[in-house]
């Protein structure tokens, strides 16, 4: 009997053994060999760069002149858009990704696998990005959900009440953006060690800057474009900033400005040039590299592999520098409009209007619908002896910015003309044919072959969209230095001269005219650009400028919306056309003022945006159960 | 290795196989017999792929016109594999008088490992030996990975017999594996099952003494089915996208984007199988039949309540949905021998239908049409038999324009016939409106596991002499060509020489569009010129279901031959042999299927199929030697 017990004790051992071994047997794999965990992620401080490549990747940046071309200063080529919002966010997932962040770096730093201070710096540059998520949805959205934890832990299955989250009032949202910005500014440090293209503390602030500027516009001027209150978001204040908030943000910009400026790391580049020549060719150079003087936050396209980086200027050069293969180019035209705002010089290199004079009796604001049908020869129009002539005296960023008739790119002249008028008979637009005088041939395009010519080529059939729509593009960006296939520049996103220009508009708008040191820092900036005058630091004055010295950074659509000055009814896009005027007895050229759009689809009343369209739709607002914004009731 | 060698795929693999058991049979409880086993298994494997180009052919002048493709391939690959398994079981059995029981109580433990490493190399237009070393090294690629996984299980069993007439099991699995969160490792699946030997009552042996067996059977239980991937419950983070930080380099991004899957767990399966098995005049006749239903429950799935975007995620597949499959298998079997020859036949075939009966995401799915709902809804409908839709051909090819240009029904959804040429078929306007769309498709069966499946084994001997046969064969199944498959026809301007057979211009290549050009007919419709406005293969007669491109599946195969021949033993013996076979055997010596399969497999499936290898057929003559 005894045996029988320790046989039965030893086959019981054997099969709790077995129950033991099982269980083991499953913990001691080699695990997920495919994907890492969250724990792997955090053990390292490379693994946390890593999750932190991913998160800003996602910031809602918007880059190379995209967005300009939705306003009146530029345009894609065959469209005459007007309208749309600044690049806006929505992706809880990202917000997720961050939160969910946040929580494994605090988990990391009390298992002491990273220090105190690689913690602050992974905290601030998570709040930082998680701040410029939500800022790019304050600014399209209004008032938001906002989801500052993680709701990982919040699906229930029964209800899940705790996923829901309300939205909150506009002025909520601005306030939460500004209060996280204050967070990652006290734990980012003043050197981001992990580099310079991450977030530090004047990245921070200069967010903040931008989002209190845009916070307190919105608020002055929410009545430039008033949405009536029997919108559900306007009572309940989702989309809504009374104009009282105003000086409160305006004060935090003057703040986050003043310590930017106060900290002596930055200054303009470049800021006593000797000549136009030379402050043309320093304006260019300062976006060629990163200049970090003026540089505060922004992404490098250097990423060691040559053919992978951006295609700006493949897209954007003109068609007469691009090797034969490519299929697109020169995408992006820069308006009429944008092209009369810059200054002209003065003998003594003042600055004075720069409208593009185009007819004897003076009349500039008259602009022929199709030129091809309407233009009428009877017209006096001023006569030019090159077709450069009237752009010559521009502002230094003119020239540094835009590719204009005749210019030089790449060692090559830039043929821009749209027009021919022959010795006698009628005049051509858009179809090429030649006429000659005193022995020499003049073509509708400026040259016999489209790739010899950078605009207006088939303006009035289907419009092709690597040719200028309006007789101008951008040059701004482009590197004429490096093979035309791959760009690396680098695009700055937050620069010194924009926390000027903040500066002085906060101050304007806030205390009046020549407030604090508004009038030292515009013509600080004025004077870079080799103006030698000085300018009062009027709201006017400080608008312009800014609209000048930071065209196609994708600020001018932002300044518009903030300011509600996007509202306006009949706005439309306009070229300058240039016709080789061969009724003299030499070449001559005219400049007709056009409104051509192919596809501008209202003709006679021109775009229009209504005040309901600064608020965008809010995504699945039913399945979300939140209010919807006014254009969707 | 020659320049002119052809495409192969080989691989190699050596097994080595250890295995231990222990028996041990308790001297103080008689019946009682407890036995470990353990193995070590370890598995190499290699595998050598060449992939050469072939030729293909213009369509107008039947000319060579060059290769499929610029380059030749070959690939290797590596691979090892450890199992590692180990059981431990208790069994007592005990027989008093008639009364016959056993009883099992075991453990067991699998544990695989694995690792393998591939490369690969492209030559250009001239091959020059199959290793990696001789190919272009910039093509470079290669890969590696490595697993490690495990399984455990508990099993309990009893039986009782009485007299071998009355059968009852009772049986119990409880088991595990890694795949699954911490919790949800486990599952319990009890099975029973009862039987019936009518044959052993002693009024049958009585009275019909040629009743050999006759068993009636039923059971019923459930089994496990490991479903979604390993590890899914840990929250895990995968490579996305790069971000400069400092230039000249580029960080790799990781995120996760899906919750921690702690709650999925197996899939039960419940098989419930009533069979009847009889032998009649000693093995002369036998055969079964059985009618099961196979439930599979908790089949993983996610819930179709709708959550908010702020989740940031979508929701963790759960145990949720429901399918079964139901079917018959018939078996029959017939042994005799006349003089010297034995024959032995056996015939079988299978019958199963399958069936979603609860799919969670049509609570929430929206049909917008009757139509929409009848080919888009799957939940309680049978699969397969009206899945695919195709064309129905109204009879003959269009001559010529001017019947194109008569023709009231529009093929182009359009007002005009635009992109139509001679040769193209009539279809079947199925809802009269004029125009054929996809709204006019006839469903018919769809391509995959056939359910009609049947085998026929045929064995014989004589004297020496022994024949085997091996046909398999199914039906209930269509199969679909890809015209714009690299063996298709109207996607590519250079067509196969299946093809040849096609309405052409008797002139050679002028233009098809010329109102008086003369036509030669053929079976496929006349190709649009390619390069053109119309391309053709947006034309339904080349891009959607036709008959001839959804054709009948059916098929019966000699899958397998073996003729031998054993050499008399008073011969192989004098030259120090035991024995000595010579045997011929073949595969896929004969294939009755529908004319336009015949250059494939009709076995094959999908894609793979149609643009994979034909069928093989091979003869092998070989000798078996013992010594």
């Amino acid at each position: 009997m005894d045996m029988k017990n320790n046989i039965f004790y030893a086959i019981l051992f054997c099969l709790s053994f077995g129950l033991f071994s099982c269980e083991t047997t499953f913990d001691n794999l080699e695990g997920d060999l495919s994907r890492m965990t969250g724990e792997d992620m955090v053990s390292t401080s490379a693994g946390i760069e890593r999750l932190l490549s991913y998160l800003y990747q996602q910031i809602p940046m918007t880059t190379w002149a995209s967005s300009d071309k939705s306003t009146l200063d530029a345009t894609d080529n065959f469209t005459a858009s007007y309208g749309g919002r600044p690049t806006s966010f929505w992706s809880y997932s990202v917000i997720r990704s961050i939160n969910n962040f946040i929580i494994q770096i605090g988990e990391a730093k009390d298992k002491n696998i990273i220090s105190e201070s690689e913690y602050q710096t992974a905290l601030g540059e998570a709040l930082f990005i998680r701040a410029y998520c939500y800022f790019a949805s304050v600014r399209s959205y209004g008032g938001i959900p906002i989801v500052g934890e993680s709701l990982d832990d919040k699906y229930d299955g029964a209800g899940n009440e705790g996923l829901y989250i309300p939205r909150s009032t506009e002025k909520e949202s601005w306030d939460f953006v500004l209060s996280e910005l204050d967070r990652a500014i006290a734990a980012l440090p003043e050197t981001n060690t992990g580099g310079r293209y991450r977030a530090d503390k004047w990245a921070a602030l200069g967010l903040k800057s931008r989002v209190a500027l845009y916070a307190a516009s919105v608020s002055k001027y929410w009545n430039n474009a008033p949405i009536e209150s029997s919108y559900t978001a306007v009572s309940k204040q989702l989309t809504y900033m009374d104009p009282s908030y105003a000086n409160g943000y305006y004060d935090q910009c003057i703040d986050a400005c003043e310590q930017i400026i106060s900290s002596g790391r930055f200054s303009l580049y470049m800021p006593m040039p000797a000549s136009v020549a030379e402050a043309t060719h320093n304006y260019h150079e300062l976006f060629m590299s990163r200049q970090d003087c003026e540089w505060l936050f922004g992404r490098s396209y250097n990423n060691g592999v040559a053919t992978s980086s951006n295609g700006f200027d493949a897209n954007n050069s003109p068609t007469q520098s691009h090797p034969s293969g490519y299929w697109q180019w020169g995408r992006t035209s820069i308006t009429l409009d944008m092209v009369d705002a810059y200054d002209n010089y003065d003998v003594a290199f003042g600055g004075v209007d720069g409208t593009i004079n185009t007819r004897v009796d003076g009349d500039e604001t008259f602009y022929v619908a199709q030129p091809k049908v309407n233009f009428n020869p009877s017209i006096d129009y001023i006569k030019y002896d090159s077709p450069d002539a009237p752009f010559v005296n521009k502002d230094a960023r003119f020239q540094a910015s835009v590719i204009y008739p005749d210019c030089q790119f790449r060692g090559i002249t830039i043929k821009i003309q749209g027009g021919i008028i022959p010795p006698a008979g009628d005049p051509t637009f858009y179809v090429n044919v030649s006429h000659t005088l005193n022995g020499i041939t003049y073509w509708t395009f400026g040259a016999e072959l489209t790739t010899d010519c950078s605009g207006f080529f088939k303006m009035d059939d289907l419009p092709q969209s690597n040719w200028y729509s309006t007789g101008f593009g951008i040059r701004k960006y482009l590197d004429e230095s490096k093979p035309i296939d791959y760009s690396q520049n680098p695009w700055y996103d937050i620069r010194f001269t924009e926390i000027l220009l903040n500066y002085c508009e906060a101050q304007v708008e806030k205390n009046g005219t020549n407030a604090g040191l508004s009038k030292t820092y515009l013509n600080q900036i004025r004077r870079r650009a080799y103006f030698l005058d000085e300018r009062e630091a009027t709201l006017e004055n400080i608008l312009k400028e800014r609209r000048i010295e930071l065209a196609f950074e994708d600020d001018r659509q932002q300044t518009l919306h903030r300011r509600r000055e996007f509202v306006a009814a009949g706005v439309r896009k306009h070229a300058l056309v240039p016709v080789v005027d061969l009724r003299g007895s030499e070449a001559k050229w005219i400049f007709v003022r056009a409104n051509n759009y192919p596809y501008d689809t209202d003709k006679t009343t021109g775009l229009t945006y209504l005040p309901i369209e600064y608020y965008g739709g809010i995504p699945n607002y039913v399945v979300n159960k939140i209010d919807p914004n006014p254009i969707q009731e | 290795m020659s320049n002119d060698e052809n495409n192969y795929s080989r691989s190699s693999t050596n097994t080595f196989n250890n295995n231990l058991d222990i028996t041990y049979n308790a001297p103080f409880l008689s019946g009682l017999r407890i036995t470990a086993s353990g193995a070590f298994d370890h598995t190499n494997n290699q595998n050598n792929t060449l992939t050469k180009n072939f030729p293909m052919y213009n369509y107008w002048t039947n000319e060579l016109a060059g290769y499929n493709v610029d380059r030749n391939r070959y690939s290797e690959s590596w691979s090892k594999s450890i199992r590692l398994y180990g059981r431990t079981q208790a069994l007592y059995s005990k027989s008093i008088e008639s009364h016959n029981m056993t009883a099992m109580i075991g453990a067991e433990v699998t544990k695989n490992k694995g690792q393998n490493i591939s490369a690969r190399r492209d030559f250009g237009d001239f091959f020059t030996h199959a290793t990696i070393n001789s190919g272009d090294a910039s093509t470079a690629t290669n890969s590696g990975s490595r697993s490690d996984i495990a399984t455990a299980g508990y099993i309990g069993r009893v039986t009782y017999d009485y007299a071998g007439k009355y059968l009852i099991e009772l049986m119990g699995r409880y088991d595990g594996t890694y795949v699954y969160a911490p919790g949800k490792r486990w599952g319990f699946f009890p099975s029973y099952s009862l039987g019936y030997r009518i044959s052993e009552e002693k009024f049958i042996k009585d009275n019909l003494p040629w009743l050999n067996n006759l068993k009636l059977r039923w059971s019923d239980g459930y089994t496990g089915s490991v479903q979604g991937s390993a590890y899914a419950y840990l929250l895990a983070y995968s490579s996305s996208g790069n971000y400069v930080f400092n230039d000249g380099g580029q960080i790799q991004g990781f995120y996760n984007n899906s919750v921690a899957q702690t709650l999925l767990s197996w899939a039960d399966i419940r098989m419930m199988d009533f069979g009847v098995d009889w032998d009649f005049f000693r093995s002369k006749f036998g055969g079964s039949f059985d009618i099961f239903k196979r439930v599979t429950s908790g089949i993983s799935g996610k819930s179709s309540e709708s959550i908010p975007d702020f989740y940031g995620v979508s929701l963790p597949n759960m145990n949720l949905n429901e399918s079964e499959n139901v079917g018959l298998d018939v078996s029959l079997t017939h042994r005799n021998t006349i003089g010297k020859f034995n024959y032995n036949v056996v015939f079988s075939g299978t019958y199963a239908r399958y069936r979603t009966t609860y799919l969670e995401s049509e609570k929430t799915k929206v049909y917008t049409s009757s139509m929409n709902y009848y080919t888009g809804h799957t939940e309680g409908r049978w699969s397969d038999a009206r899945s695919l839709g195709t064309y129905k051909w109204s009879g003959g090819q269009f001559s010529g324009w001017e019947e194109i240009n008569a023709s009231p029904i529009c093929y182009d959804n359009r007002t005009a016939q635009q992109q139509m040429l001679p040769g193209m078929y009539k279809i079947d306007d199925r809802n009269g409106d004029g125009i054929i769309t996809s709204s006019d498709y006839y469903y018919t069966w769809s391509e995959s596991n056939p359910p009609l499946q049947m085998g026929l084994m045929i064995s014989a001997n004589w004297k020496n002499f022994d024949l085997s046969m091996n046909f398999t064969g199914a039906a209930l199944v269509n199969k679909q060509i890809m015209l714009s498959g690299p063996h298709g026809y109207g996607f590519f301007n250079n067509v196969n020489e299946l093809y040849l057979d096609r309405w052409h211009l008797a002139d050679g290549y002028t233009d098809p569009y010329d109102p008086t050009a003369e036509w030669i007919p053929g079976y496929w419709p006349a190709l649009a010129v390619s390069g053109s406005a119309f391309n053709s293969y947006s034309h339904a007669t080349y891009g959607s279901n036709q008959p001839y491109t959804v054709v009948n599946g059916s098929f019966i195969r000699l899958k397998g031959l073996n003729l031998g021949y054993s050499l008399p033993k008073n011969i192989v013996s004098k030259v120090g042999m035991s024995s000595a076979r010579i045997v011929l055997s073949g595969t896929n010596l004969l294939t009755v299927c529908n004319e336009l399969l015949k250059p494939y497999d009709p076995e094959g499936r999908g894609g793979e199929w149609i643009g994979g290898y034909p069928v093989i057929k091979n003869y092998t003559l070989g000798i078996n030697v013992n010594f």
